[in-house]
């Protein structure tokens, strides 16, 4: 019983990080259940993955409501990710659970570095003409009582790092929120606010691509899967209800050293044969 | 007058459907959990024994659940979480050819194709 409630808190815990950082509960999930409790690497990405689907569909219903989400964008988009999480999810199935651990460790560490990096915000103008104009890659958003526009730049680098992001979140269970991000703020140039909550608005979809060959692999186990969904979902709806009120530039800096320690601890497990 | 189905709207719809989506599932998964109680599962000290027989995946989902245990529940709403987001795009590729966006009827679709592709996949584990 006391190992249900631990887990339980933790997934909260995870979820609360998450939601407050907007780089999602597994990041934390994963550690927690490996060398946490025991659980096999891959157990605990299928059900990292699983709660991933929670928190990012209940947060893209939010944003969408508000209109910063492009949907189209996301779509669009969407087919790299996708992609790119079948390909992770097949890939994870032949290696080795220390491998992931590595990869996994590898990863947070540039998540923190991404993360603690001044994010550009870009207002691109539309090219008539362009392959963003034909696709349809631009938009408009609510700032400040103001309309705004903006359109989407360097279409086909975005996919392809929307392809890696695919791909690592598949491998990792993950919904690597830090690499899509990057994808559109850095390459393709969108705003922030749109960049942040249309990827949001993918991850879900992302993870349903990967999840479904977990879940048929028998590497989506209820016991487990039931506190951490619940868990994870429960403490991303507290961490949306508080974002108002905390000052996130502390909180940053905060989980920059718990991912830190984290990546530094995965690492070294991994490199010690440590995980099952 | 008639009131034409605009983005707005889309978007509305897609955020109730997420909403609903991810509370019907976690209600689903916090029954079947409190079930898999009252059955006296007990958590395993050893998790690498939890392994679902693979191949078999689909019928044991299905025998649980129409047996009404807690671990059939569990994945029931799990599958529920699963299918959100892919009712979610059926719902915008509608929203697309109501509008006659055709570019993104063919993309949505697209989307949908590696979803099928994806379930295939796991389908021949």
């Amino acid at each position: 019983m006391s190992e249900i409630l631990i887990l339980f808190f933790g997934a909260v815990s995870a979820g609360l990080l998450g939601s407050l950082t907007g780089l999602g509960g597994g990041v934390v999930i994963i550690p927690l259940l490996t060398l946490g409790f025991g659980v096999p690497m891959h157990y605990a990405i299928g059900a990292s993955l699983i709660s991933v689907i929670g928190t990012s569909s209940g947060a893209a219903a939010a944003f969408v409501k508000e209109g910063f989400t492009n949907v189209r964008i996301g779509m669009f988009l969407e087919i790299a990710t996708t992609t790119g999480a079948i390909i992770g999810a097949l890939i994870s199935g032949l290696l080795n659970p220390n491998t992931i651990g590595i990869i996994f460790a590898s990863i947070l560490i540039l998540t923190v570095i991404l993360n603690l990096r001044k994010k550009p915000d870009h207002q691109e103008p539309l090219i008539e003409g362009s392959l963003e104009h034909r696709l349809r890659l631009f938009g408009t958003f609510p700032d400040k009582g103001v309309i705004k526009a903006y359109s989407a730049r360097n279409t086909i680098p975005g996919f392809f790092m929307m392809a890696f992001a695919g791909v690592m979140s598949g491998l990792l269970g993950i919904g690597s929120g830090a690499l899509k991000v990057l994808a559109m703020d850095n390459m393709m140039k969108l705003p922030f606010k749109v960049s942040t909550t249309t990827s949001n608005f993918m991850i879900g979809v992302t993870a349903v691509a990967s999840s479904l060959i977990y879940f048929q692999r028998g590497e989506i186990i209820p016991v487990i899967v039931a506190p951490v969904l619940i868990g994870v979902v429960l403490g991303s709806f507290i961490g949306s209800k508080t974002l108002m009120i905390s000052q996130t530039k502390k909180l940053k800096v905060v989980f920059a050293v718990v991912v830190s320690i984290l990546s530094i601890y995965m690492m070294y497990n991994g490199l010690n044969h440590n995980f099952k | 007058m008639k009131r034409h189905f605009t983005d707005l709207d889309l978007n509305r719809s897609v955020g109730n459907l997420l909403r609903l989506g991810v509370i019907f599932s976690v209600i689903t998964s916090f029954i079947g959990f409190i079930k898999l109680f009252f059955e006296g599962v007990e958590m395993p000290n050893d998790y690498t024994s939890l392994g679902v027989p693979v191949g078999t995946i689909w019928q044991s989902f299905f025998t649980s659940l129409c047996k009404f245990e807690g671990i059939g529940i569990i994945q029931l709403g799990i599958l529920l979480l699963i299918l959100t987001p892919l009712v979610r795009i059926i719902f915008a590729l509608v929203g697309y050819i109501k509008e006659k966006d055709y570019t993104y009827v063919i993309i949505s679709a697209i989307v949908i194709g590696i979803m099928l592709v994806s379930f295939l996949m796991g389908f021949t584990h």
